[in-house]
């Protein structure tokens, strides 16, 4: 085995073992924390696949969003942040949605007909190329728009929500 | 690109690359102890004082070893961890906020091709990333702690540094705009004119988001000393209160350095060409000068109170910095149209186009902010 899948190997097998301890933490912000783990581990895989983009979306939306807010929400949650409460209820129905939803994926993803060999043998990525698909008509334009629009209105709703009466 | 082998036997790349990464990770390193010496020594001529003058008997000349005996004395220090404290939180943070520090340095060219431990694609995209890991350090020393001011300290940074992410990545699209690539190295070579000139809204914005960033005076509501003791590192002693010390000098250099590398022109100046090496000192020259700027914000300004800090945020950095990159993006696209392509002309056309609308943007708001004041005072004066 080549040093690289070694290497892949066990940032993966980190960044699973951190997943695991997000569940299995009783005070929530453990939890927040070995999350922001994971999604590291997640972010080190790109960067070995060498998607350094892929990478940076990770650690920028990832950890700079949504663990954020997820911290935040902690915060201002009434006595989240204390540390001498158990913070978990109820783990087993959370357990049978967790493993419906997984194993939905894992049902999809075996759908899927993946071609046994690489599409296309590329190193690196091409952010032009990224750019140029985003806002090409044959590409993913009307997505694009759609999303985009859709976040402005989630923009204004929440000013909309939030403004001084 | 990456370190180029020298000698004649072939070394392992890799290696040659950790070693790369390890020389580049001592440059802030060894900076900065020159670095809080300068503005121990600055701010004291600012506040009417000398400054440290004598450390013991070997201080040498202007006490510039000041810093190593500070340093030798903070590692004597018992490290205390508080009976409540969240033991690994508490030590990991400390660890968490130097590592992040530095790692942003990976991607600082100081000169042009091979000074520089990876040249990233995205590496201007890296470098928001990388800051956006560091309110996290500060949510664990605060949060772990179990120190009421150090949770207090944890929110404002948090609150303050989420906010200020905002402007920061609007303002940093301009100069990605005007290159047309995320890449530090493309950026610097595409400023044949500095980006200051012709973006000087967007420089302005960046580095006042990047100045709350640092946590630097006015914006430093984080570890308000006369609020709330120390705030997020209240409870830290000895060489974990020294990892924060250094992260927020580190952080300072870097904030001084990224913005000389998008705005100033980064390793740009004269005889680069012949000798590379001369790039790392233009670099941190530029470097140097806005970190000053920084200091002098430092020793002359008052702090602000939070609701202060995040109203100038968002109303007033993050709709100028939409406003300037709407503006960037439709005028460097208009003025090829009129047949101003080259450099100069083009930065003098965007420098108008950021004065009018500068000017523009000040006005409606304080337009608008008056007519909001009015309504407040006719509500309270009416009922």
């Amino acid at each position: 085995m080549p040093v690289s899948q070694v290497v892949f190997l066990a940032v993966g097998a980190l960044a699973l073992g951190a997943a695991v301890r997000v569940v299995m933490s009783h005070r929530v912000f453990h939890a927040a924390l070995w999350l922001i783990g994971s999604f590291f581990g997640v972010a080190a895989l790109y960067m070995l696949l060498e998607s350094p983009f892929m990478a940076g979306i990770q650690l920028f939306l990832y950890i700079g969003g949504v663990a954020v807010l997820t911290v935040i929400a902690i915060m201002v949650t009434k006595g989240g942040m204390r540390p001498d409460r158990r913070s978990t209820n109820d783990p087993w129905s959370s357990a049978v949605v967790a493993v419906a939803l997984f194993a939905v994926m894992v049902w999809m993803i075996i759908q899927l007909p993946l071609p046994a060999e690489p599409a296309s043998q590329v190193h690196g990525e091409s952010l032009h190329l990224l750019g140029a698909a985003l806002v090409d008509p044959e590409g993913y334009l009307l997505p694009f728009e759609v999303v985009s629009v859709m976040l402005l209105i989630v923009l204004i709703g929440s000013l909309y929500l939030g403004r001084e009466r | 690109m990456d370190v180029v082998p020298g000698g004649s036997t072939p070394i392992p790349a890799f290696l040659l690359r950790l070693l790369g990464a390890f020389a580049m990770a001592l440059v802030p390193l060894v900076l900065i102890l020159f670095l809080i010496w300068e503005s121990r020594k600055v701010i004291g001529r600012m506040q009417d004082r000398l400054g440290p003058t004598n450390a013991g008997t070997y201080a040498g000349p202007f006490a510039l070893f000041q810093t190593f005996a500070d340093g030798i004395k903070i590692l004597t220090k018992e490290l205390i961890i508080p009976d409540g404290a969240d033991r690994p939180v508490f030590i990991a943070a400390p660890i968490l906020v130097v590592t992040v520090a530095i790692a942003v340095w990976a991607v600082i060219p100081l000169g042009p091709a091979g000074l520089q431990v990876v040249d990233l694609d995205v590496g201007a995209f890296y470098v928001v990333a990388m800051s956006s890991l560091a309110p996290f350090s500060m949510i664990m020393a605060g949060w772990s702690s179990r120190n009421k001011y150090a949770e207090v300290g944890a929110f404002r940074a948090v609150s303050q540094i989420v906010s200020y992410e905002i402007p920061q990545v609007l303002a940093l699209l301009a100069p990605v705009l005007l290159t047309g690539s995320l890449s530090l190295q493309n950026i610097i070579q595409a400023q044949s004119v500095p980006y200051i000139v012709a973006v000087p809204l967007a420089a302005l914005i960046y580095f006042l988001a990047s100045a709350a960033e640092v946590g630097r005076l006015p914006f430093e509501l984080a570890e308000a000393d006369s609020e709330i003791v120390a705030g997020f590192f209240t409870e830290y002693s000895g060489m974990m209160f020294g990892a924060f010390y250094l992260a927020e000098f580190i952080n300072n250099l870097t904030a001084a350095v990224v913005f000389a590398i998008l705005f100033l022109g980064g390793w740009r100046g004269p005889w680069v060409d012949q000798v590379p090496m001369l790039g790392a000192v233009w670099l941190l020259l530029k470097a140097f000068l806005v970190f000053n700027v920084l200091l002098l914000f430092w020793a002359a300004m008052p702090r602000l109170r939070i609701d202060q800090v995040l109203g100038f945020n968002w109303k007033f950095l993050v709709p100028l910095g939409m406003v300037v990159l709407l503006a960037v993006a439709l005028v460097d696209k208009l003025l090829p149209l009129v047949g101003l392509t080259d450099p100069w002309p083009r930065s003098l056309g965007l420098l108008l186009a950021n004065m009018v609308l500068g000017l523009g943007v000040v006005g409606v708001l304080s337009w608008m902010g008056r007519r909001a004041q009015r309504r407040i005072v006719r509500r309270e004066v009416a009922p």
